[in-house]
């Protein structure tokens, strides 16, 4: 564990290097960060001009909606947004063979291979919109501690899809990056959930549950008496969990078998 | 010198043939954002409601538009060329007898076309849908303005997307550069929602940028019904830009290249 924790540390101060290394370009990742959380934002008040509520949600629940999950994605970007394409490239041109050598979680490493520290303004920024969203009303001690779980099942699902949808390079390599798809998919976290009837309920909230990254959090806030919805979070997530395990499992067998 | 750029057209567009997943993600690509898009208007918009104009078939047939002409019109040049210079790459090029950007040019229409050809099935079908239904209807005016307004979109964004790519022969790193370069083109070339939406004066602001030929142009011409002068005297300005983008990329693209010897000696 310690040899892990010195690990961790090393890596960290390596990545914090290579982040302040490029004066513009984290000039640029602190803008993106505005822009990030401010065109949704935008986005909402606009469609909110023309109409009172879009499935259900009211601007000051969509606005929750998009702090919650601007909050997650600021967090989880930090540490995927460089890594995962650098994974994908190591199991793409088969360089991935010098990482399982290493004596480390393989996992562990590509989570802190390559941080992007100018990301965790967007987590903060995220966590002022929600303090902001959250002004007047009377939220019990019990629905923050049951947003904390919501939040750490959400990014555990966050985490999940990123990873299997980049370790699907085992078996379907692309000639180009497909981080693209993902951060356009992903955003569809920050629309409600309910948004999805029918087949797009169950595509989008259960197959690929981007519905059940920052919607339960915010519905646990805003809706007291509706905790439940927890449930299928924790259930999903639970699944993905074995699911990343599984599939790592079964890809590092075909990279073998590759024989590349 | 022709044949030279038709076979690099070609090559870019059987490499994108030559990877089966290749084909599949880039059908997803074009596929998903338009169905949440489409999950999400239809729960915004009821019934005859309109929102800046367009009703809820209109604003479905706006986001599967909008994302058609992303998979025609959007390659990221910028990217290809950040790493190209970085990794040393645009020297192989340089040393062949071509000129950079239009080998650039040739990959990018090698590239989309491949795209056009994969999407055309589904747009083919997507199109007898809504035209059976009544829920579009198009003349053969507006499909040939249609069809120029997108060659020259796709030339504006290349010219674009160019020189904001050339910015990597000054600086190391533009990962950010070139994210925030795409949440504001996104924003202004109205792919996240119609720019008809925003209030007045923002749109009035938006609409005198070259972002708008992007997507936002092309598609109201599609599905507005514009005149024939609005159509007229808009492409008229886009080729103003198209000519203005491409002079300033010639001398970005000299001195660019006397600084990318001055590093590669």
């Amino acid at each position: 564990m310690k040899h892990k924790i010195k690990l961790i540390k090393s890596l960290i101060k390596i990545a914090l290097l290579e982040s302040v290394s490029f004066r513009l370009d984290t000039l640029f990742g602190i803008l993106s960060s505005i822009l990030w959380l401010g065109i949704p934002i935008a986005f909402f008040k606009v469609i909110y001009l023309n109409v009172d509520t879009i499935g259900g949600w009211t601007f000051q629940a969509c606005l929750l909606l998009v702090g919650v999950y601007t909050m997650l994605d600021g967090f989880l970007m930090a540490f995927l947004v460089k890594s995962m394409p650098l994974l994908e490239r190591d199991i793409r041109e088969g360089t991935l063979d010098s990482i399982l050598l290493k004596p480390i979680n393989t996992k562990l490493f590509y989570f802190f291979r390559s941080i992007e520290f100018t990301q965790f303004i967007n987590a903060i920024l995220g966590l002022a919109v929600i303090i902001y969203a959250c002004q007047g009303a009377a939220i019990k001690p019990v629905q923050v501690l049951l947003l904390i779980c919501s939040c750490a099942l959400g990014c555990i699902l966050y985490y999940s899809l990123w990873y299997l949808w980049t370790i699907s390079a085992f078996w379907f390599p692309t000639n180009f990056g497909r981080t693209d798809l993902f951060l356009s998919m992903i955003q569809m976290s920050r629309y409600p959930a309910t948004i999805f009837r029918g087949l797009g309920n169950l595509m989008f909230n259960v197959i690929l549950p981007f519905g059940l990254v920052a919607c339960p959090a915010t519905v646990i806030l805003l809706f007291p008496g509706r905790e439940f919805v927890i449930v299928p979070q924790l259930i999903v997530a639970l699944v993905f969990i074995l699911l990343d395990h599984y599939v790592w499992q079964l890809g590092i067998k075909k990279y073998d078998g590759a024989g590349r | 010198m022709l044949r030279t750029y038709i076979a690099i057209v070609k090559v870019s567009l059987k490499s994108i043939f030559a990877n089966k997943s290749s084909v599949v993600i880039l059908l997803f690509q074009a596929l998903i954002p338009s169905i949440v898009m489409f999950y999400l208007w239809s729960a915004i918009v009821n019934g005859n409601q309109t929102i800046g104009g367009f009703n809820k078939s209109q604003l479905v047939v706006y986001y599967i538009g909008v994302n058609f002409i992303n998979s025609f019109v959007w390659y990221a040049i910028d990217w290809e060329l950040n790493e190209d210079i970085h990794s040393g790459e645009l020297s192989n090029i340089i040393h062949r007898p071509l000129s950079i950007h239009n080998y650039y040019f040739a990959k990018m229409i090698g590239d989309r076309l491949a795209n056009l050809l994969l999407l055309a099935p589904l747009l083919l079908l997507g199109g007898i849908y809504l035209f059976v239904n009544q829920l579009w209807q198009i003349s053969f005016l507006v499909l040939v303005e249609f069809t120029i307004s997108l060659i020259f979109a796709a030339i504006l964004w290349f010219l674009f997307s160019y020189l904001v790519g050339s910015i990597a022969f000054w600086f190391d790193n533009l990962f950010f550069v070139l994210i925030v370069k795409e949440v504001v083109v996104n924003l202004l070339a109205g792919y996240y929602f119609p720019l008809e939406i925003l209030p007045k004066q923002i749109t009035n602001v938006v609409k005198s940028l070259p972002f708008q030929y992007f997507s936002s142009f092309p598609i109201d011409v599609l599905i507005q019904k514009q005149k024939l002068s609005f159509w007229l005297s808009n492409t008229i300005i886009e080729i103003c830009w198209v000519v203005l983008l491409y002079f300033v990329m010639l001398l970005v693209n000299r001195k660019g290249l006397q600084r990318y010897s001055d590093v590669m000696g």
